[in-house]
């Protein structure tokens, strides 16, 4: 067996402003260093599933992704180095991973890692945070016409099907799906013009 | 735009199921961008799966002491992925249910034990000349025997060659097959000791090499 590392739960002493709500949390506080690869694994695999799953969206390449960042970051990673650096190392192959990943699949970037703004995501690892993202969609949501906003609502937040969405709306499932469609259209543009 | 394979996409996800491949263009990508990160606000899949956390340190645990070969993907994936190449092996070769049955036995055999697992199976992964991956080729040892390969690569098309190297220098088997906008797959039962492949080659019609895949351990 081996050990899991160490955390310590504690009240942050400096939380940035739009954390207040969210206290206590989990943080590392002892040791520089990983004593050996195990322990680096054990401590960010839960990080960068999470980070690759809020990038594809999906469980299967999620895990996959996840894989590919281990296995090709921890053969070469020096174990004297900090924990940050193994964090920062474990994004900058995240970043390259995720980059290939949509280049195979789409043969379009789709969605992205940014290792200045992630690393501190990875490195305040939590309970789930929605974040900037979270609370853009939320934007958006609210800014949809009022039909638009319900079929992606049943769809993507109640768990409907396509046809327990029509029937939640009175629609065909043929106008549900046109709906829904539309809806998304019309929050990616939407989504576009936020900053 | 691309309604049909994004709306497939979009359900896929949805569903938390692997979306499939297909070309899309900057309106597509801000859409499936939009959609995961909605996707993202479904709580309670944000936490890796136990099983999945203990294989993946059980395939690093050998990669980096390195007292077997590595495999090239997940245990967890691979599982999937071999199913389905059984699956879609068996449906090519005309095979029956019962032939279908007796790969997935091995398969769920195969899963219990990583030595066991090398005997039976072994992966490659496709690199293009530039050096990313383009796709999988996966052979396998039972009965029957057989190869598949799959490519994914945006603009490639066309016929291609594939050519499978034994460790002496031999070609074990060589197949054609079409790419169509970038997705392109093959298969064929072989009588040959798949451990003895060494390495598999896809080449233009022209000769020119496209990508090659080695297997781990040669």
């Amino acid at each position: 067996m081996f050990d899991s590392p160490r955390r310590y739960r504690q009240e942050d002493p400096s939380p940035p402003a739009d954390h207040h709500e969210r206290v206590p949390y989990l943080r590392l506080v002892e040791g520089d260093t990983y004593a050996d690869w195990e322990a680096a694994y054990l401590d960010n695999v839960d990080r960068i599933y999470r980070l690759m799953y809020s990038r594809v969206g999906n469980r299967p390449d999620a895990e996959d992704l996840t894989a590919e960042v281990f296995k090709a970051a921890l053969g070469p990673l020096r174990l004297s180095s900090s924990k940050g650096e193994v964090r920062a190392y474990l994004l900058a192959t995240a970043r390259t991973v995720l980059a290939s990943h949509w280049r195979r699949r789409l043969g379009q970037p789709v969605t992205f890692i940014d290792p200045d703004a992630d690393i501190a995501a990875l490195d305040d690892f939590s309970e789930p945070d929605d974040g900037e993202a979270g609370r853009k969609t939320r934007r958006i949501l609210t800014a949809l016409p009022e039909r638009y906003r319900r079929i992606l609502e049943l769809r993507f937040l109640e768990t409907c099907s396509i046809k327990e969405a029509a029937r939640a709306m009175d629609v065909s499932v043929g106008n549900a799906k046109v709906l829904q469609h539309r809806a998304l259209r019309m929050a990616a543009s939407m989504a576009e013009l936020e900053p | 735009m691309n309604p049909r394979r994004v709306a497939a996409f979009v359900d896929a996800v949805l569903s938390d199921r692997r979306p499939a491949p297909f070309k899309a263009d900057p309106v597509d990508a801000n859409v499936l961008r939009l959609a995961i990160a909605m996707r993202a606000e479904r709580p309670g899949q944000e936490v890796p799966e136990p099983q999945f956390v203990a294989h993946l340190r059980e395939e690093l645990a050998q990669q980096i002491g390195g007292t077997t070969t590595s495999p090239a993907r997940s245990v967890v994936t691979r599982r999937a992925r071999f199913v389905f190449a059984a699956a879609t092996v068996v449906t090519m070769l005309g095979g029956t249910v019962a032939a279908t049955t007796a790969v997935e036995n091995a398969l769920a055999t195969a899963t219990s034990s990583t030595v066991t697992y090398d005997k039976l199976l072994r992966v490659g992964q496709f690199e293009s000349t530039g050096g990313h991956a383009v796709g999988e080729i996966v052979a396998y040892r039972g009965d029957p025997s057989w190869v598949l390969m799959s490519i994914r690569e945006p603009g490639m098309n066309g016929p291609v060659v594939c050519r499978i190297e034994m460790s002496n220098g031999h070609t074990a088997a060589t197949g054609t097959f079409v790419v169509h906008n970038g997705v392109g797959e093959w298969a064929r039962p072989i009588s040959i000791d798949v451990g003895m492949f060494r390495q598999a080659t896809l080449v233009t019609s022209a000769g020119s090499v496209l990508a090659t895949a080695r297997f781990p351990g040669t």
